[in-house]
């Protein structure tokens, strides 16, 4: 059950999160899932991954290129549009300020940070 | 600090982590040499290709191979297909299936592959197949982690990993829900060189049964068995045994050549 809650929740803002990933450059699927572990996300799997940045893609708020590399395969990059900024700040802001509704709500119901 | 010393302060620690996890020193020596070897073959610095060290030192100690995150249970609505195919066929039918959205969970014990199709995922998976030792099961899995690769499974030395097509095609390679194949109809994949194989098997033992029922029974004045026919059972019995194991080698390195990656592709 605590579970399932957490997974509803990290679908409602995983997108966000993923957006914040690129924030400092472009990236790749396996290092995105590791930032979003380290951040303390849990392991996201490239069966969640993926869409999400597939839909990122299409609603064009990243660009993707596949880079053949030297040595080993290629990797398909990541990289955060202006368009894509500006919606991870939006959103990002919006859920903020939903976070301060829930968690004043919360509070008063005794629930403990 | 340069390149090469915080590479070799990586595996230096990566090394103490494992032996405090308790890899005797041989293992952690391969994998160490292992891992060493294919970074030295990419442009990335180990922490950025395997993460931290004392995490991929617990992954490969233990028990939870990286990336191996813990399956989630399929949405409700998933459609589930329990199927097997012999290793001759196996890479070509998971990718096949792969492409039609079906994504395997894991292996059991009889080497069927347990999958699941999401209502709503339009997701196509493709497929490896390594030839591995079980000691070195979890150092290829943080090998290949970096390109996108999760486990889904092994059966004896065969090691199965999956990943999205869309880690490398992007949403190109996305399912046309209008288009969905249906649920195979068969769920089991043998070939000829599987039966046959089997019915030699089968044909040597009724051989080797009948024979010696007939030896050691009255009708084949089987009363007393000579010294000379034990020791005749004993040396067929090392023969065969002999090639069996070469049989069994030979079929292994068979199943390794024949690995496809779609990375190769």
């Amino acid at each position: 059950m605590a579970t399932d809650r957490r997974a509803s929740w990290l679908k409602g803002v995983l997108d966000l999160a993923v957006l914040t990933c690129l924030t400092e450059g472009e990236s790749y699927g396996y290092e995105i899932t590791k930032k979003l572990a380290e951040s303390g996300l849990g392991e996201i799997r490239g069966g969640t991954l993926y869409p999400v940045l597939n839909r990122l893609e299409e609603a064009a708020l990243v660009e993707a290129e596949f880079r053949a590399a030297e040595r080993g395969p290629g990797r398909r990059y990541y990289r955060l549009t202006e368009q894509g900024r500006a919606f991870l700040h939006e959103q990002g802001t919006a859920w903020l300020r939903f976070h301060q509704v829930v968690k004043s709500v919360l509070t008063k119901g005794g629930a403990e940070e | 600090m340069s390149e090469e010393h915080t590479t070799r302060a990586y595996f230096d620690e990566l090394a103490a982590h494992l032996r405090s996890n308790g890899a005797p020193e041989a293992k952690v020596t391969s994998v160490v040499a292992e891992l060493r070897d294919y970074v030295g073959e990419s442009d990335n610095a180990p922490q950025t290709e395997f993460g931290p060290a004392a995490e991929l030192a617990a992954q490969l100690a233990g028990h939870r191979a990286p990336g191996a995150a813990d399956a989630p249970a399929p949405e409700p609505g998933a459609q589930r297909w329990v199927w097997t195919a012999d290793a001759y066929v196996d890479q070509e039918m998971m990718n096949r299936f792969g492409a039609q959205g079906w994504e395997i969970e894991r292996v059991d014990r009889l080497g069927r592959f347990i999958s699941h199709r999401e209502p709503r995922s339009t997701l196509r998976w493709e497929y490896r197949r390594d030839v591995v030792d079980r000691k070195d099961r979890a150092t290829l899995t943080a090998r290949i982690a970096p390109d996108g690769w999760e486990p889904c499974g092994h059966w004896m030395y065969l090691a199965y990993h999956k990943r999205p097509l869309a880690a490398s095609t992007g949403p190109a390679a996305a399912l046309d829900k209008g288009e969905l194949p249906k649920r195979p109809r068969r769920s089991v994949y043998f070939t000829r060189k599987l039966y046959a194989g089997l019915l030699t098997f089968v044909v040597a033992a009724a051989v080797s049964g009948t024979l010696t029922w007939y030896a050691t029974s009255d009708h084949g004045s089987g009363q007393g068995l000579s010294d000379g026919t034990y020791a005749g059972f004993a040396c067929g019995a090392a023969l065969g045994l002999a090639l069996a194991t070469r049989n069994l080698h030979r079929m292994r390195e068979k199943f390794r050549r024949a690995s496809r990656y779609p990375d190769d592709a």
